[in-house]
Order: structure tokens, then C-alpha cells, then sequence
């Protein structure tokens, strides 16, 4: 039988997400409050941050109704229009201090790796599906990691380096789940060992020579690529158990924290909210990566299966380093918070995966009805 | 090989998808942790610390200087001023990395610095300890530099424009050896003064009443916290302690007084390269007048010095810098007399009718080798009582009474024989001449009473730089030169020569204790301090530093022999200059190429210094007055001198009730002028 049934979408699913978007809306509306603002001000960035959620909220209930297995036939081009739009971006792009990351269409911000996340997902969870059972051959093996050097190798070249680990960090457990051997990793893992000086010498721009320069000691440049670095940590660390209040806190409200409503919107969370604010946080996120986890577990097939992997990988990922560059655990990188950062489109990739997810629970061929 | 298996079959081999679901779950859970622990240290266990680091972050300490004091005369006329004026100013923690250069030649476009220095000044204060004190890049732009750079504040982080006060000086040119000048503070003093909460900003004085009331004028400087943002933009002020201004100082020195004795001396000044004069009124000690030639401009300090201002500025002839009234010591000369006549008649080895002859000249034997004599020239010759000796400036009537005969040695080699006989008939009429027992007042005796009158030791004078000068003796001359001290020192010591060194100030000092009756007072520039509100905090009040021991009478004699100086003696020519009021005056002509012992004593013709010293009126003195001219001549500083007693008497209004001298016109012989003086002495009081 083949169908699908609305019994089985996850509202949870949904409402985790929504939460998380509305918990995002909040700490954008402190982030970017204008200064010496009378009462409730809503900024243009949290306008569309709701309005971005209210449309992902239809886009994931629209996707539901559609079959996740056109993937099937469609995979490889989506894939390849991923590929096209990361291709294009470079040439195409809106120039940003020496980056192109986006397309400026003037109503909206299309950040193209964020289009290259979801395709790459899809195009790696469609060559594991088909070829899964030749994985433990390494040129398969090797042919899924081309198939994600392809996007990652454009998203370096924007350049953007955060992203790139995503795409990474997505191949690394998608291939994991769909059973590839490990000694073949230990080969790759060899190889890439030898390759990493010379990659270093001739890739590694300077701003993120930089950036790991003062990862590694921000006294030593206190106002340059450190200041962020230290900025956030006093933010988050000065916040304590119950933060300082939303709109209250005064790194955040004083701008000694920059890019606050992106890559360091967690410092204004932390500072603002406190311990118990990030808790929260936490809680929804994990709250949401189950939801999806549970996804790949009710999905009798692996193309479903590997999606929901590749959504748990990409957001959880994310958000770790997000958080992590916050805290100081990791050097500084760009990456949004999902969910939380304000940024159009990782917004609106974010619902249509999870929708392509509530696409898995629905159309199964195999339900029946529960509980009755 | 890998095996073919169906395309719907549940994965073959390895773990359940359960199991691997479980796995990512737990991998999950591990990342979040991970972030959790990391969150646990700072947010709960290191969160005073870091919460402490955010308020370093917002609040900044601002210190409020407080305004300088002001200084006013007597008639309330500010004197200096506190000007507004614009001063740019940097933050070098303030101003991102790597905008340096960019905020340098943003800077430098607008104000007259050029981009590189203000750049290494700010790479210099960055790589420093110090990087939140503030660098001031330009003192004083214009208006629209001002104007400029502020409007652009907020592409320039960690610029600043401040409004700070600048002195300004009204009448800069009269009054900078007074008022004295101030600067900014430099790194030196700051760490010098770190105890005293100076601020970076302050001024702090360098001369005159600037530097001797600093800690009058100066006041105490308020503190202002407040919250700034990350680029050091003031939000609000959290807390704030107002300063407390400095006080004002009311100066004794009268403006128009002033200005004409700094007319006069330059009139006069001729070939000197500096000249001074002080005016005192002898009753308190308060300064009136005192110039020192050249003068300048204290406000080009301010407005920032041309080449040429700078190089007349530090001309090492004329050092106009310098208050040559109070920071130069010079042989008084003659004006000295005065001083050993009041050691004579004090010590009562002379009274006024002493005669004294002076054949022109005195020969004394060297006391070691008496092969070798030296002569001490005289310029005038004749017999002389005390007054007359003072009027007309006997040298040998004044090396008598300091040192005594010069022929009293045994050892002396003989007179010839016609003068022999004409020094015995002299003596013979009770006149001290030749080899007749005469002892002086001696060397110890002298320097003692020249010290009670104020040499040898600063004034006290209320505005910095001062010199004490010097009054040898036989126990310095030794301990300096390893040479005892001889007759001829002595007589080089009576007239104001050889080691004697005094200031202009010191003779002024000395000449109101004369005419006041035997005070010697601190002298005072600062008449009051008043508080910014205009109260009074410290009123005048006269200090006196010694009272002389000595009968009145015999100071009456030395001002009688004065006052026959200007009608029939050599100070001629301030009698010239005011003929209206009765005066008394001395003048000196020192010789001041002599350097070492013993004084050069061939009467040869040297460089000399022009002193006058003088008080007015005779019948009731109330002011005292020095004038000194470099290379100039005792009898052209007494014109000078009149004229400026002149200028005190129109100034103050004392020639209006001046009583008019018992002579219709300036004396023309000796004899008229010596009937005119008996007269007077009749009428002065006893």
C-alpha cells in the first residue's frame, strides 16, 4: 500500500522546532534592540525571523503531503542543483569583505551553502541508499566522499571554512550509519594526515590563520580576531545561573560583542539568560535531535533512514560549534545557531528538511494502523 | 566482492538500526554535555570573575578637572584667564587594530600632525602598560578642526574632542615674569606627582606665581564614572564628584605701575642686554612693581612658538626667561654703602659727623709680599662727613669705616714726605687721614650686618626661582679659596664689590628696611587668596623677617645722606626726573669683570653694572625702590629710577599731596644745594 497518512506526523517535531524559533525570536529582539529603545521594539530581524518560521511551518506541513521517495528518481538532481547553486554563487554572489556567500534578492538572502547542506544530504543519502551494499567497496566508499568534497570544496572556496566541516562532519556519519568499513577511514584518515601541511600552506587563508592564532591566544591580538573570542566567553561567563535579564545584559546591549544575531548570538543567550537560559536551550535542541532520531528508527528503508541521520548531523553539529566558539572550546568560525541565529535561509532549509522528515513518517509503505 | 543482496532487504551485516540510532543519540547527548561542563565552569563556578571583566568592559573612570584658579589685581582686572578651547584626544585601547593608519590620516587630514606620528604615538602607547590613558593628539585645533573631527566621531573609535581650558594672559608681556607660565604636565612629573591625583590633562606651573601657588591655584579634580560601549561611547554617568576650582590669587602689583617701570627700563636700557626694577612699599613689604627686561609672551606658549620666538626666547645674553629681578645676583656697588654706613654707625665705630679725607685714592701694602701694594682708586677727593661721603659716594670714606686705616700696620712702608705732612695736618683738625688709629667696623661684623638685612639668603618672595647671592667673609674666603682674607678684600667688600653679590630684590628689601625704620619683610606678590566664590581664604598680612637692630636715628642719617645724593650728589639725575617730591637715592656702579682674588685694585676702567636704589617721599617714606641695568652706569639708572618714583607718585596719587620741596629749581652749585639740605634736615622729622 502506498499513501500517506497524516496519523503519523510528529507534532512534536514540530513544536520543538517552533520553540526553538520563537526562543530564537527572543534573543534576536535583545540582540538587536536599538539603543536607548522605550518599551517593546521589534527590529526588522525579528520580524522576519518569525515571518521566515511562519513560512517554514507551512513549507514543512506542505513537504509532508509530498512523497520523500521522489528522491528516488529526483536525487541526483537535486543534488546537482545544489552543486549548480554553490557554482554559481562564487561567480553570482553578493561580494561581503572578500566573501561571496549569498545571493542578494533583495526581498530575500539565499546563503547558498545552506541550499548546498540540505541537497548534499539528500544526494549522499540517495548514493547510500543505492549503493549501499557496495560500500564496503572503497572506490564507492571513495565516490561518497567525492560526492561530498564536490560542495564542501565550493563552500571552502567562498570561502567558508565552518561550513565546509559541516559537509564533513555530514559524509563522516551518514557513511557510518549506512555501514562503510573503517578501515577505509583509517586509509582516508592517513592520507588526509599527509595532506594536511600542504593543504594548510596553500588553502588556509589568512583571516583563519588568524582566527586560530587568536583561538589559541586572544591576549595576543585582545582587539582584533581575539576580541570576539574573549567578548563572548566575559558575556556568556558574566551571565551566571539566571542571566541578566533579557534586553539587560550589558556586553550585548553595548556592543562588545559583535555579529550578535549570528555567530555569536549564544554569547547574548548566555549573558542574558544565563545558565538556565542555555539549559533550555539544550533541552530543545536535544528535544528536537530525538524527534528526528526517532525518525531514522521508524523508517523501515534506508533512504529515510539517512536523511534523518543527515538532519541529526547537520543541526547537532551546528549547534555544537556555534556554541563551542562561544565558549571558547573551539576557534572561531562562522556557523549559525539553527533555529536561533537569524539567517532566511538556513531557516527555511531547516523546515523543508524537517518537513522531508515528517515525508518519511508519513508515506510509509508498511503502516498500519496503531493502537486499534 | 562485496555481495548482492535485494534492494529491500534490512542491511545484511553489522549493527541494528536501532543500535546505530542509539549510538548517534548518545553522541548527541556527549556533544551537549560536552558544552554543559564547559557552561559549569564559566557560568557557575568562574562567573564573578567574568562578571567583573564585563564591568571593566563598560565602565570607565573619568576624571573632571577642576579650573584654575585665577589671578586678579588689586581691582578685581583677571590678570590670566581661563580660556574654552578644544583639545583632541585618543584612547589608544579604543581604537581597533589595525585602524591605526586609517584613524592617523583621518586625523591628520584635519589637524596640522602628520598621519605617521600620531600612528607611532598610538602603536607606542598601545604597546605600553598604560593604553587607557588618553593621547592628546592636538592642543588647541580650530573651531572647525574641532568641529570637523567630531562630527566624524563615530567613524574615528577612541577620538575624542574635549573642551579644556587654556590660560590666557591679559597682559602677558607686563606680567610674565610674575604670573609665570604652565604645561601640560609631562610623564616625568605625572609619575613624580603620581601621589597628589594629578590627571594627564592637568597644567601644571612652571614659573613665577603658575609654579609658587600651584597647589592654590590647581583645586581638586572631580571623578565622573559612567557606562561606555565598545567603541568608548559615553551611554550614561553612573556616578559623579564634582571638582572642587582652585583658588584665586589677588596680586599687590599695581597694573599701571607696572607697565611704566617696564616702559621706563626699556627706555633706559640701552646697550644693556637685561635690566631689572622692584618697587616695594616698605610698610609691608608688598611687591608694586617688578620687570625684568627682556620680557614675553606667555600666551605664544599656548598658540605654540615660531622658530624665531624660539630663538629670542633662549638668547643666552638676554635670557628673557629669566626674572632677572630675583634670579641673578650682581656686585651692588655703591648702593652698598648704605649697608656698611649702617654697619658703622651700628657698631659705633662711626658717627655721622666723622670726617674722613680721601686723597683720591688708597694704597695698601700686600700683607704677604709688602714689596707689592695695590691702590684702591676713589672717584671724587676731598674731606667728607658720613652724609656727604654717602651723597657724593667716597670710596675711601667707606674702605675707612669697614676696614679701618690702611696705614695702621706696622710693617707699612713710609708716606712720602710731602704728603706726610699734609695728612698730619688734616688729622690734626680731628680729621681721620693718614696713619691715624681708625679701626672699621671689620669683615665678620660687616657680613653680619649685611645678612640681618637680607643678603646672602633668598628674600622669601612668593614666586619661585629665587637666588640668595652672596656675602663673603674671611671664614668662606678660606673655605672656597684656601686664602686668608685681607685688607684690600675688605675694601672691595665696603663698596659692593669683589665677592658680594646681591639681587635686585634683595637691594629693594634692604632699602625699606632703611626707610621703614630697620624691618626687613618677606617681600609678597600675592596680596589674597579668595576662594572661586570670591571669599576671602587667606587675607594680607605683612611678614616680617627680621627687625634691625639698630637706632632709627642712624637709619635717619643714611636716608639724609640719600636725600643729599639726588639734590647735590650722584644720584643727580632722579632729582631731574622728580622735582617735585623730595627723595633719597644711591647709586652703584659695578665693576664686574673682576673674577677671583684679590680685587683688581688699578682702578682701571672695566664692564660695569648701573644700580640704583632709592625711597620716596623723604619726609614719609612709603615705597622703596632697586632699578639694576646689565652693563649699564649707576648715574643713568638713577634717571630711570626717578622717573620711576614718577610713576609711583602719578600712579598712586601721592604727587597731588606731595608737599613741595623747599626749592623753587634744581640747585645749580654745591653750596646752594648744602644750604637747601640744611634746610630740609630742619623739617625732617627728628
Amino acid at each position: 500500500m502506498t499513501g500517506y497518512s497524516w496519523r503519523y506526523f510528529d507534532p512534536l517535531l514540530l513544536a520543538a522546532a517552533l520553540a526553538l524559533t520563537a526562543y530564537g525570536a527572543l534573543v534576536i529582539y535583545s540582540a538587536s534592540l536599538p539603543r536607548g529603545a522605550e518599551g517593546v521594539v521589534l527590529s526588522s530581524e525579528v520580524q522576519r525571523h518569525i515571518i521566515f518560521a511562519a513560512v517554514g511551518a507551512l513549507v514543512m506541513i506542505a513537504m509532508t503531503r509530498v512523497d520523500y521517495r521522489l528522491i528516488d528518481q529526483l536525487g541526483w538532481i537535486a543534488y546537482v542543483f545544489g552543486i549548480g547553486v554553490l557554482v554559481a554563487v562564487l561567480f553570482f554572489g553578493s561580494d561581503d569583505f572578500g566573501a561571496r556567500r549569498w545571493f542578494d534578492f533583495g526581498f530575500v538572502i539565499v546563503q547558498a551553502s545552506e541550499v548546498g547542506k540540505l541537497m548534499t544530504i539528500i544526494g549522499l543519502a540517495k548514493f547510500l541508499t543505492d549503493y549501499r551494499d557496495r560500500l564496503p567497496e572503497f572506490k564507492i566508499f571513495a565516490a561518497s566522499l567525492l560526492i561530498t568534497l564536490l560542495p564542501a570544496g565550493l563552500v571552502f572556496l567562498e570561502p567558508d571554512a565552518g561550513s565546509a566541516i559541516v559537509f564533513l562532519a555530514l559524509w563522516l556519519v551518514m557513511t557510518l550509519f549506512a555501514g562503510a568499513r573503517l578501515r577505509h577511514y583509517a586509509v582516508l584518515g592517513a592520507l588526509g594526515l599527509c595532506a594536511i601541511p600542504f593543504l594548510l600552506a596553500a588553502n588556509v587563508q589568512e583571516y583563519q590563520r588568524d582566527r586560530i592564532r587568536a583561538f589559541i591566544d586572544p591576549t595576543t591580538d585582545p582587539q582584533g580576531a581575539g576580541f570576539n573570542v574573549i567578548q563572548a566567553e566575559t558575556s556568556v561567563g558574566s551571565g551566571g545561573l539566571w542571566g541578566q535579564g533579557l534586553t539587560q545584559g550589558t556586553q550585548t546591549q553595548l556592543d562588545f560583542v559583535r555579529i550578535q544575531t549570528t555567530d555569536f548570538i549564544f554569547s547574548v543567550l548566555g549573558e542574558e539568560l544565563g545558565f538556565v537560559g542555555a539549559m533550555v536551550l539544550f533541552a530543545l535542541m536535544i528535544l528536537l535531535l530525538f524527534r528526528i532520531l526517532r525518525v531514522a528508527s521508524r523508517s523501515p528503508e534506508p533512504l529515510g533512514q539517512l536523511l534523518a541521520v543527515g538532519m541529526v548531523t547537520m543541526i547537532a553539529v551546528q549547534a555544537f560549534i556555534n556554541v563551542a566558539i562561544n565558549i571558547r572550546l573551539l576557534p572561531v568560525t562562522g556557523i549559525p545557531l539553527p533555529f536561533i541565529s537569524i539567517g532566511n535561509s538556513s531557516l527555511i532549509m531547516l523546515f523543508v528538511g524537517l518537513g522531508l522528515l515528517q515525508s518519511v513518517l508519513a508515506w510509509r509503505d508498511d503502516h498500519r494502523p496503531r493502537g486499534a | 566482492m562485496a555481495r548482492l543482496t535485494g534492494a529491500m532487504d534490512p542491511p545484511p551485516e553489522g549493527m541494528s538500526i536501532r543500535l546505530k540510532v542509539l549510538i548517534l543519540g548518545g553522541l548527541v547527548l556527549m556533544l551537549f554535555g560536552i558544552l554543559t561542563a564547559q557552561l559549569v565552569r564559566l557560568q557557575l563556578l568562574r562567573h564573578e570573575e567574568y562578571a567583573a571583566r564585563a564591568d571593566i568592559n563598560r565602565v570607565r573612570t573619568l576624571d573632571i578637572a577642576p579650573a584654575r584658579g585665577l589671578i586678579l589685581d588689586r581691582e578685581g582686572t583677571p590678570l590670566v584667564e581661563n580660556a574654552p578651547a578644544w583639545r583632541v584626544v585618543l584612547i589608544p585601547a579604543d581604537v581597533p587594530d589595525g585602524e591605526e593608519d586609517r584613524i592617523a590620516a583621518a586625523l591628520a587630514d584635519t589637524l596640522d600632525t602628520p598621519a605617521w606620528e600620531i600612528e607611532q604615538q598610538i602603536l607606542e602607547r598601545k604597546a605600553g602598560n598604560d593604553p587607557l590613558r588618553a593621547l592628546v593628539v592636538a592642543d588647541d585645533p580650530t573651531d572647525s578642526a574641532a568641529f570637523d573631527i567630531s562630527t566624524r566621531q563615530s567613524q574615528l573609535p577612541g577620538v575624542r574632542v574635549e573642551t579644556v581650558s587654556e590660560r590666557r594672559y591679559r597682559y602677558s608681556e607686563q606680567l610674565a615674569h610674575i604670573l609665570g607660565y604652565v604645561h601640560w604636565i609631562t610623564e616625568e612629573e605625572y609619575a613624580a606627582l603620581a601621589d597628589e591625583r594629578y590627571l594627564y590633562s592637568d597644567k601644571i606651573g612652571q614659573t613665577g606665581l603658575e609654579a609658587a601657588y600651584e597647589g592654590v591655584l590647581r583645586g581638586e579634580a572631580g571623578r565622573r564614572q559612567i557606562e561606555v560601549d565598545a567603541v568608548g561611547r559615553e551611554l550614561r554617568e553612573l556616578s559623579a564628584q564634582t571638582p572642587r576650582p582652585g583658588h584665586s590669587l589677588v596680586v599687590t602689583v599695581d597694573l599701571g605701575l607696572q607697565t611704566r617701570v617696564q616702559e621706563i627700563l626699556e627706555a633706559h636700557a640701552g646697550a644693556s642686554h637685561y635690566a631689572a626694577a622692584v618697587v616695594l612699599k616698605v610698610d609691608t613689604g608688598e611687591v608694586l612693581s617688578m620687570v625684568s627686561i627682556p620680557s614675553y609672551d606667555l600666551n605664544s606658549f599656548q598658540d605654540g612658538l615660531t622658530p624665531e620666538q624660539w630663538a629670542a626666547l633662549n638668547d643666552a645674553d638676554r635670557q628673557p626667561l629669566r626674572n632677572h629681578a630675583i634670579a641673578d645676583a650682581h656686585p651692588p656697588g655703591s648702593t652698598f654703602k648704605v649697608i656698611t654706613a649702617a654697619a658703622a654707625l651700628g657698631e659705633g665705630v662711626a658717627a655721622p659727623e666723622t670726617l674722613i679725607y680721601s686723597p683720591g685714592q688708597l694704597v695698601v701694602d700686600n700683607q704677604l709680599n709688602p714689596g707689592i701694594q695695590y691702590i684702591f682708586g676713589d672717584t671724587v677727593q676731598g674731606t667728607y662727613d658720613l652724609r656727604r661721603a654717602l651723597a657724593e659716594s667716597s670710596n675711601v670714606y667707606f674702605f675707612y669705616l669697614a676696614g679701618g686705616s690702611p696705614y695702621r700696620h706696622p710693617e707699612a712702608a713710609p708716606r712720602p714726605e710731602s704728603e706726610q705732612e699734609r695728612l698730619d695736618a688734616l688729622a690734626d683738625e680731628g680729621i681721620i687721614a693718614g696713619d691715624v688709629e681708625f679701626d672699621g667696623v671689620g669683615p665678620g661684623a660687616l657680613a653680619e650686618w649685611a645678612r640681618a638685612f637680607g643678603f646672602d639668603s633668598p628674600t622669601g618672595i612668593d614666586i619661585s626661582g629665587e637666588v640668595g647671592g652672596l656675602i663673603p667673609d674671611p671664614d668662606l674666603k678660606q673655605a672656597t679659596f684656601g686664602e686668608p682674607w685681607v685688607d684690600g678684600d675688605t675694601y672691595n667688600f665696603a663698596i659692593g664689590q669683589g665677592f658680594v653679590a646681591v639681587t635686585p630684590l634683595q637691594m629693594a628689601v634692604a632699602m625699606a628696611a632703611i626707610a621703614n625704620g630697620g624691618t626687613v619683610y618677606e617681600p609678597r606678590v600675592v596680596y589674597e587668596v579668595r576662594d572661586a566664590d570670591g571669599k576671602v581664604v587667606q587675607p594680607f598680612q605683612p611678614v616680617v623677617r627680621r627687625q634691625l637692630e639698630i637706632d632709627p636715628e642712624a637709619l635717619r642719617v643714611i636716608r639724609e645722606g640719600m636725600a643729599l645724593s639726588t639734590l647735590a650728589g650722584t644720584s643727580h639725575d632722579a632729582l631731574v626726573a622728580l622735582p617735585e617730591m623730595m627723595v633719597g637715592g644711591k647709586t652703584g656702579t659695578a665693576e664686574f669683570a673682576q673674577t677671583g682674588p684679590p680685587a683688581g685694585a688699578e682702578g682701571e676702567e672695566g664692564p660695569t653694572h648701573g644700580w640704583f636704589i632709592a625711597f620716596a617721599p623723604f619726609d614719609d617714606p612709603q615705597v622703596a625702590i632697586a632699578v639694576f641695568f646689565e652693563f649699564g652706569a649707576g648715574y643713568l639708572s638713577a634717571a630711570a629710577g626717578g622717573e620711576i618714583l614718577r610713576a609711583w607718585a602719578e600712579t598712586s596719587g601721592a604727587i597731588v599731596d606731595a608737599v613741595p620741596p623747599p626749592y623753587a629749581r634744581i640747585a645749580i652749585t654745591e653750596e646752594e644745594d648744602l644750604r637747601l639740605f640744611e634746610a630740609i634736615r630742619a623739617r625732617s622729622p627728628q
